[in-house]
């Protein structure tokens, strides 16, 4: 970004209006107080124009990725709207074996904001792509009407390099890889169910929301035949597991007894009557990897902050393909099957 | 000690599970002939297939998945009447999150949210109330269902509104009662079943007196469960050696929450609040004889088929359930789900067509969910 | 600490003050405390299931030996 020949200006107003993006200087003050000034070093230019060795690595490969983020509440325990739409994206792109780099970052603001809730959002963001060792180089804002959105929506898209040779793909799971997660299931999305307030339940369980770059790195370095990673954002771990079940064409047998669960998240599914199964995370992956490689890996992500929990949970097997399968506590079997639409309190 | 992870306990279970093998020997039963139990409730059955209990249990025993799961059996002439009083201006709709998908003639909830209805998915009917509180201006009504378990928490949020004098609060009354359609069952000249499971927290509640007749006028025996895995084996157990000793008797597997007489305080609030409906239809059993609850006229101002003019029985009552449907034969137990010529085609979670599709605690989507076929295939 | 909720207890108060069920269990049911849980009750059933567990443990410790002595 080109030297700034005046001060930079600040937002006075306590909340977004339409004037906020109306294309004058409202619209820049806010764009260059809340957000540029603190995605540094400076960003949201709307143009970036970027260069990084790794590019130039014969057999590496560019990785592109998108994503939209609402969330209800914005803010929650353990992180806000920001926080994942930084995670979400680098995590998008890390789990596909690229090195995250770059990002871009759209806000679509609803008129009546407080400028204080955008602070903390961009905050958030600098902070998680300041952890993931990413930049935000690029965006933009629009702001709605009242009623027209939700408060904000975030878009980010991201930029990464695959190394040469790096190459995770759902595909190649085979029969007895081991299935590694880093830790325990659910956190996101029983903090926020319990942030959302209708059910008046209340916990001290936090969003697991953070990037897994870092972790992912690491367990390559340590296990290089790692088939494939997958985030188990929306639908949690059994979409993750189903998916790669369908990719993969074998079956995956999974131990309930192994699952890492807290206490207050069981506690939330018992009282709704949820499968914490299909609770979202928003910084928990699940990886398949050769059984002989299986030890290293587990160690590798113990050793990394988005790792300590790690732990076994299953292993992919030739029978039943395409198909996810829980031994339960009892020695029972039960299918893990996709979610149906959204999962819903069984409460009567 | 927490009083739920110790009847999850997989030694126990073993030796449970050896004690049905054994019984169900000595009773003679085999796959080919089988003795058949049924599990009322339909928190039993979701606890059968969430532990994959009948996958342990020996093949000459065979679970029968019962009516009583409240969402299932909701007709959908009930939830058109929910939708048309949802589509009112100023109506705040509150419902627990399973009621949310079922089918109506027009639509479900779901669909009626996505219209512009403002429904809002609630943990309790105080919670409910709490809204109307909160939204002087609106009418918030409560999607009252259930059975007995279910059925005084909504007669004490009626007392409260009463008490507290919020008249913006109403409740639509869908609350039905467990022993009607068992006897609706038992009179089933194809009647196979040999036993029951009962339901614990019905009889938490209710005590474990009103089935008595199953075991005095039927000759079948029954025993109130729990719904950790243990209690339910247990309770098979119990049901099994009546069958093997030839006793028929009411027995209560889980009298650390069950008092034989139920709970008094809950018992007097129904009684205050409700009166019998000569009639209620359920989905794939048809209309039963006093098997619903309506609110008595002197807690009228919290009635929203009163105050919205809705009262059951105004709208068209159709029984015919969709073509194809074998609802009421899994439900008696002439057929397993698969065997329905709908399951898994023209009826899923994602479009049931029949009740038992609806909740996962329905025995059909149980079945799709969690395995039935596929399982078998699997393991 | 775990899952809080506020509930409504005048399903198990008898003739007490509120404070007599602090320290006791109770099965919750939408928002309302709906049964006590009898301590004596469960404590009654566990035994039975526990009885049933060992002696099948002592039945399959059992076979075990005999197939060890047929072998
Ligand atoms: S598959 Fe559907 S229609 Fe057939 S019995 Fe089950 S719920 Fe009814």
């Amino acid at each position: 970004m080109n030297q700034r020949l005046r001060p930079p200006r600040r937002v006075v107003a306590d909340r977004v209006t339409l004037a906020h993006g109306g294309g004058g200087k409202a619209m820049r003050d806010l764009i260059e107080d809340v957000f540029t000034s603190v995605f540094a070093p400076p960003g949201m230019e709307d143009q970036a124009r970027l260069m990084h060795p790794s590019l130039l690595e014969p057999g590496a490969q560019l990785a592109f990725t998108t994503d939209s983020f609402v969330v209800s509440p914005m803010e929650f325990p353990g992180g806000d709207i920001g926080t994942i739409a930084v995670c979400g994206t680098v995590n998008d792109l890390a789990v596909g074996g690229a090195r995250p780099l770059w990002l871009s970052a759209a806000f679509i603001i609803e008129e009546g904001v407080e400028i204080a809730t955008l602070r903390r959002i961009a905050r958030s963001m600098q902070t998680a792509a300041e952890v993931a060792g990413v930049r935000i180089v690029t965006g933009d804002t629009k702001v709605v009407g009242r009623g027209s959105g939700d408060g904000v929506f975030v878009t980010t898209a991201g930029v990464g390099v695959i190394p040469p040779g790096r190459d995770l793909l759902a595909g190649k799971v085979r029969p007895g890889d081991v299935a590694l997660v880093n830790g325990v299931l659910g956190d996101h999305g029983a903090a926020i169910l319990a942030a959302r307030g209708d059910m008046a339940l209340t916990t001290d369980v936090v969003s697991d929301c953070q990037p897994l770059n870092l972790l992912i790195e690491a367990v390559l370095a340590a296990a290089p035949d790692v088939r494939c990673a997958r985030d188990a954002t929306r639908g949690g771990l059994a979409s993750a597991l189903n998916e790669i079940a369908d990719a993969a064409g074998v079956g995956v047998v999974i131990a309930e007894a192994d699952l890492p669960l807290r206490p207050e998240v069981k506690g939330v599914c018992e009282i709704l009557g949820l499968d914490p199964l299909y609770l979202a995370n928003e910084g928990t992956l699940v990886l398949f990897v050769p059984p002989d490689q299986a030890a290293a890996a587990l160690a590798a992500m113990r050793g990394t902050a988005a790792g300590r929990g790690a732990c076994s949970i299953g292993q992919a097997t030739a029978s039943h393909p395409g198909t996810v399968v829980m031994k339960t506590v009892f020695g029972g079997g039960r299918i893990v099957d996709m979610l149906v639409g959204e999962q819903l309190p069984r409460i009567c | 000690m927490n009083y739920a992870d110790e009847f999850r306990d997989p030694v126990a279970a073993r030796g449970v599970l050896a004690a049905i093998a054994r019984v169900t020997d000595e009773i003679g039963a085999t796959r080919e002939k089988p003795v058949h139990i049924m599990e009322i409730c339909g928190g039993h059955t979701h606890a059968i297939f969430r532990y994959g209990l009948d996958k342990l249990t020996p093949p000459g025993l065979e679970f029968i998945h019962g009516p009583g799961c409240p969402v299932c059996v909701l007709p959908m002439s009930r939830i058109d009447e929910c939708v048309e009083i949802a589509e009112r201006p100023g109506v705040i709709m509150t419902t627990f999150g399973d009621a949310m998908r079922v089918p109506g003639h027009r639509k479900s909830l779901i669909q009626a949210k996505a219209d512009g209805a403002d429904i809002r998915m609630v943990y309790s009917p105080l919670d409910a109330l709490e809204l109307a509180r909160r939204h002087p201006d609106r009418e918030v009504v409560f999607f009252g269902l259930g059975f007995e378990t279910t059925t005084p928490s909504t007669a004490l949020t009626i007392l409260q509104a009463a008490a507290d004098g919020q008249t913006n609060f109403s409740v639509f009354c869908n609350h039905i009662t467990v022993p009607p359609p068992i006897k609706a069952l038992l009179d089933d000249p194809h009647m196979i079943l040999d036993g029951f499971v009962g339901p614990g927290h019905v009889s938490m509640v209710i005590g474990v007196r009103p089935y008595d007749f199953i075991a005095r006028d039927y000759g079948k025996p029954i025993v109130v469960a729990g719904f950790e895995p243990l209690d339910l084996l247990q309770s098979v157990l119990m049901v099994l050696e009546q069958i093997r000793d030839g006793r028929a008797e009411v027995e209560n597997q889980y009298s650390r929450v069950v008092p034989d007489d139920g709970n008094p305080v809950s018992i007097a609030a129904c009684a205050e609040v409700y009166a019998p409906r000569p009639s209620f239809e359920w989905r794939g059993l048809g209309e039963i004889d006093a098997s619903g609850l309506c609110i008595r006229p002197a807690y009228a101002a919290w009635d929203a088929e009163v105050k919205f003019g809705v009262g059951y029985g105004k709208g068209p009552r159709a029984v015919a359930e969709p073509d194809g449907c074998r609802c009421g034969d899994v439900m008696t137990g002439r057929i397993k789900p698969h065997a329905c010529p709908q399951f898994g085609t023209g009826c899923t979670p994602e479009m049931p067509l029949g009740a038992l599709m609806v909740s996962s605690e329905g025995a059909c989507a149980a079945y799709y969910q969690y395995g039935g076929l596929r399982l078998e295939a699997a393991l | 600490m775990g899952v809080r909720r506020q509930v409504n207890v005048a399903c198990i108060l008898k003739d007490e003050p509120i404070e007599a069920l602090i320290g006791t269990w109770s099965l919750i049911h939408v928002g309302f405390a709906m049964s006590r849980i009898n301590e004596e009750e469960a404590a009654l059933t566990l035994d039975i299931l526990r009885q049933l567990g060992e002696a099948q443990a002592e039945i399959e410790a059992m076979r075990a030996s005999e197939r060890m002595l047929a072998s």
